[in-house]
């Protein structure tokens, strides 16, 4: 296979709207996205965010407002969905319920004519490659969930496709098959080396399979970056909210040094040495985003604080400590050794600075 | 919630089957005011609207009233078919979901089950009657006078009736599978496709319905009988009026059958590679089969039972069993009438009963020939 790049460029989808005067819905607003071959790219956002929009677009199913998309350097956004070379993986699968396991594989071979002993060739090497093996010949509502996404996946990579695109296709299994098919999907996605685009709004799928997670909301591309630069440095309070959780602090900016690092005020207490490129100008207000796991309970700590919630979690003991006017969340990780403050009482919260981001 | 059996009746389910019940009161009176052939047979001097029509544009040559009364007529209709759109559809369309849902519990008190039971045994002894008297009708010597069991009657018409058999049989093995096709097609461009006009091809479908067959017949010997289109006395204005009259019950019932299915089916099949027509034929149709056998079914039965609409378009050329029925009923020959009946109601069982057989074994698993 000889995996292909994808580049768009000022994609919109604008719906009319159905009242007279009313200005048109806008699901996709301008977004522009390059995409190297064999790169595993995934859209994140909540719903209405118009991942699965752009997603569609990119398959044919909707056509662009305007903007333009480009596969292997070369435009489709004039091609109806069936001359494109895009595969997609639905959401409900969308297997044939009058066919069974091996038709549905070779539908896409058969319409493009191919020989059947090729045809037979490919299918045993997919049928091999997603481990479906013995299942040929059963009937799609004789299928297990993960075995039917294996189907759907199967026949989607047999076309050998330029791009291979994901529609939420986990979201209807429990979630230890969940889980079990991300880590497949991502081993099988990089044996092909196939470039794909993959839709959802879990973030620890996102995390998980991506090497470029692409957040997106209310139609914009809010960031765009790998898993860790995501987590670690987001830039703005909503992807910092969207992945995972997040303790946002109201400061104040007090000096910008080279090397995008800050000296900031909050609450009180004058930090230097933050990591961060604030928007707002120096006296101005930033935000500062400290993740849960990266502070410590205890008894000494740079800020003081009433315990209003201690709950043991298995994995963590999970605190909810009151400070200037926040609820600071905390992960206490391993907690069998350390000592635990209970609902009530006076503790302080200890975090490194490395681990403060400002934005 | 501590209502007794009839209160739950009357306060819950009445209101909810109150649409169907409009719908069943406003579809049967449609039924009943363009009903041609019990008035016509069985009326005697009581003038219906849709006799009438057939009356004085044929027997009086009296096309100007013919044609006021079936004006008259179809105002009627269409003001009834409009009152059932607007109850309809205000209704939701109910969809199958994936999920099960709760078995139905039976009631097994015997007074409502004996009573329920009694009243639908009438109703189905009342119809199985006409039907045992139309057979025995057909044996008699001479209904009213000689009851002997005899076969002349079964010889006269095999003699001289057979040729409206066949002219019958012809038109009904065309239209079924025009119509049935034909609908599915409208169904789906209905369902699935966005395109300039779709309302008006929308409502014309739907015509069959809201016009009398009288109606119908009556305008489309008045239109093709003139150039440039002359198709009165040909087999084809028969053909083509049947498959109007019957289209709106197929289309329908295809449309509901689409909306079933998940659109992303039909949006994985382009995604391969297949054109439109190719999704159709190898994903849509088989998975509308039921409701297109069910159309096919229904469309030959009703052109084989249809009179109506054809009374105006045969010919010396082309003659249909329901008619010639009609004819030998209009001269007193209720023996003659009663076997051909009798010979219709054969081909219609016979030919249903092979259909099904057909469609059973269509249903089964899928062949690797389904796709070429």
């Amino acid at each position: 296979m000889d995996p292909k790049d994808l580049r768009i460029f000022h994609l919109s989808k604008k719906y009319p709207n159905r009242k007279k005067g009313g200005s048109p819905v806008v699901a996709v607003d301008d977004i522009s996205l390059d995409i190297k071959p064999g790169e595993f790219v995934t859209l994140l956002g909540p719903s209405g965010c118009g991942k699965t929009t752009t997603l569609r677009m990119i398959a044919g199913f909707e056509r662009p407002t305007s903007g333009d998309i480009l596969v292997g350097g070369k435009s489709i956004c004039s091609l109806p969905p069936n001359k494109r070379d895009t595969s997609m993986v639905f959401q409900t699968y969308a297997l044939f319920p009058n066919l069974n396991v091996y038709d549905n594989i070779a539908y896409g071979l058969r319409i493009k004519k191919l020989p059947p002993e090729v045809i037979s060739q490919k299918i045993k090497d997919i049928i091999q490659l997603v481990g479906l093996l013995g299942l040929e010949d059963r009937h799609t509502n004789e299928l297990s969930g993960g075995q039917q996404q294996r189907v759907a996946l199967a026949r989607a990579l047999v076309m050998e496709p330029s791009v291979l695109l994901f529609d939420e296709p986990l979201s209807n299994l429990d979630a230890k098959l969940r889980i079990q098919m991300r880590t497949e999907i991502r081993k099988i996605q990089r044996t092909v080396g196939i470039t794909a685009v993959y839709v959802t709004h879990d973030q620890a799928e996102a995390m998980s399979m991506s090497d470029r997670i692409i957040v997106m909301n209310n139609g914009k591309i809010t960031q765009v970056g790998t898993p860790k630069e995501i987590y670690y440095h987001p830039v703005n309070e909503f992807t910092a909210n969207f992945i995972g959780t997040a303790n946002v602090l109201r400061g104040t900016l007090l000096a910008r040094h080279e090397n995008g690092v800050v000296d900031v005020e909050v609450m009180g207490k004058r930090i230097n040495g933050v990591q961060g490129v604030p928007a707002c100008k120096v006296g101005e207000e930033c935000s500062l985003v400290i993740r849960p796991e990266a502070c410590s309970v205890g008894d000494s700590g740079i800020f003081e604080g009433e315990v209003r919630l201690s709950t043991f979690m298995g994995e963590y003991q999970l605190y909810e400590i009151y400070l200037g006017g926040n609820t600071f969340i905390v992960h206490e990780n391993n907690p069998k050794n350390k000592i635990i403050k209970n609902i009530g009482d006076r503790a302080f919260l200890s975090l490194d600075i490395p681990d403060i981001h400002a934005i | 919630m501590g209502a007794g059996r009839w209160k739950v009746f009357y306060s819950v389910m009445l209101p909810m089957l109150a649409s169907g019940l409009a719908n069943v009161f406003l579809l049967s009176f449609i039924e009943s005011v363009t009903d041609f052939s019990n008035p016509m047979i069985l009326g005697g001097g009581y003038k219906t609207l849709a006799s009438q029509i057939y009356i004085q544009a044929i027997g009086n040559y009296d096309m100007k009233l013919g044609t006021t009364i079936a004006v008259t007529l179809l105002l009627v209709t269409l003001i009834v078919f409009w009152i059932q759109k607007m109850v309809l559809d205000n209704r939701s369309y109910v969809t199958l979901t994936g999920k099960a849902s709760r078995v139905r519990e039976m009631i097994d008190d015997k007074g409502i089950v004996i009573v329920t039971n009694a009243i639908c045994l009438v109703i189905s002894f009342w119809v199985l009657l006409f039907y045992l008297f139309v057979v025995l009708g057909s044996f008699f010597k001479t209904w009213g006078a000689d009851y002997r069991l005899v076969l002349d009657q079964y010889k006269y018409v095999f003699r001289y009736s057979m040729k409206p058999v066949k002219d019958t049989l012809l038109i009904a093995l065309l239209v079924a599978p025009i119509c049935g096709v034909f609908s599915m097609l409208v169904a789906f461009l209905l369902v699935r496709k966005k395109f300039v006009g779709k309302r008006f091809v929308e409502y014309v479908s739907m015509l069959g319905m809201a016009v009398p067959g009288t109606v119908f017949g009556l305008g489309y010997i008045l239109t093709f009988n003139t150039k440039p289109l002359v198709l009165t006395n040909t087999l084809w204005i028969l053909v083509i009026v049947l498959v109007m009259t019957r289209l709106p019950v197929g289309v329908r019932s295809g449309m509901s059958s689409l909306r079933q299915i998940d659109p992303s089916i039909e949006e994985a099949a382009m995604d391969l590679g297949a054109s439109t027509s190719k999704v159709f034929s190898s994903i849509t149709l088989p998975l509308i089969k039921s409701a297109f056998f069910t159309g096919l079914v229904f469309s030959f039965i009703k052109s084989m039972t249809a009179i109506s609409a054809v009374i105006f378009l045969v010919s010396a050329k082309y003659n249909l069993l329901t008619v010639r029925v009609m004819q030998h009923v209009d001269k007193g020959q209720f023996g003659y009438a009663s076997a051909l009946s009798v010979i219709l109601m054969i081909i219609v069982f016979v030919t249903v009963g092979i259909l099904n057989v057909i469609l059973r074994h269509l249903g089964q698993s899928s062949d690797k020939n389904f796709l070429a």
